[in-house]
């Protein structure tokens, strides 16, 4: 039987999985100068795989726990997620304006350190909120 | 404006654990947890909801702090 805290739990492991993958892809994509630092699409086929996995289990569980897990305490986390990363995502085009302007990323580095950026703030920021106030 | 919240008073009242509550409104324990924190207001649904599984009033689970107070 897979109760709500299973499902919520494995449902952030999944998140925080993913975000830290956009988070170091950005990171090495960064350090290392170029737009792929290891296979383009892991991230995104991870993000598919973590929806999935979670899905399958939500499905699993029963309509009754998924409800429980996904209620409206989800969703003020996925909000406040939300909210944030978008601010997040707006300061990354000065900033990266900023870098290229000066010639220290090039565009299509920056384009993916971006992109990946952004899917990693939400990710991690909705990991951040869903792990506050479990104890 | 701050919510005063007496959900944990009622429900411990009535020998329930945040599992139980929780259990009972269909929500998630963290829920109840971060209702009883005032760190979540709940909608007007959940509030009812809650309501109805304790057997009291919204009024006693949720106030609104004296107008002196504001």
């Amino acid at each position: 039987m897979i109760s709500t805290d299973t499902l919520s739990t494995f449902r952030r492991i999944m998140f925080a999985i993913t975000g830290l993958t956009c988070l170091a892809y950005a990171g090495l994509a960064l350090v290392q100068m170029r737009p792929d630092p290891f296979p383009f699409w892991i991230p995104g086929i991870l993000g598919l795989i973590s929806a999935a996995l979670i899905f399958a289990l939500a499905a699993a569980a029963g309509r009754n726990t998924a409800q429980q897990a996904f209620d409206e305490g989800y969703i003020m986390d996925k909000r406040r997620a939300e909210a944030q990363a978008f601010w997040v995502a707006l300061m990354l085009y000065p900033i990266f304006g900023l870098f290229m302007a000066t010639g220290a990323v090039a565009l299509p580095t920056a384009f993916a350190a971006m992109g990946t950026l952004t899917g990693a703030a939400y990710l991690l920021l909705f990991t951040y909120h869903d792990a506050l106030g479990r104890k | 404006m701050k919510l005063i919240v007496q959900v944990t008073e009622v429900r411990k009242a009535k020998g329930l654990t945040q599992a139980d509550l929780a259990q009972l409104a269909n929500v998630s324990r963290k829920t109840i947890n971060t209702i009883e924190n005032n760190v979540f207001v709940p909608s007007t649904i959940l509030a009812l909801t809650l309501a109805k599984v304790l057997d009291v009033s919204v009024h006693d689970l949720f106030k609104l702090p004296d107008t002196s107070d504001l």
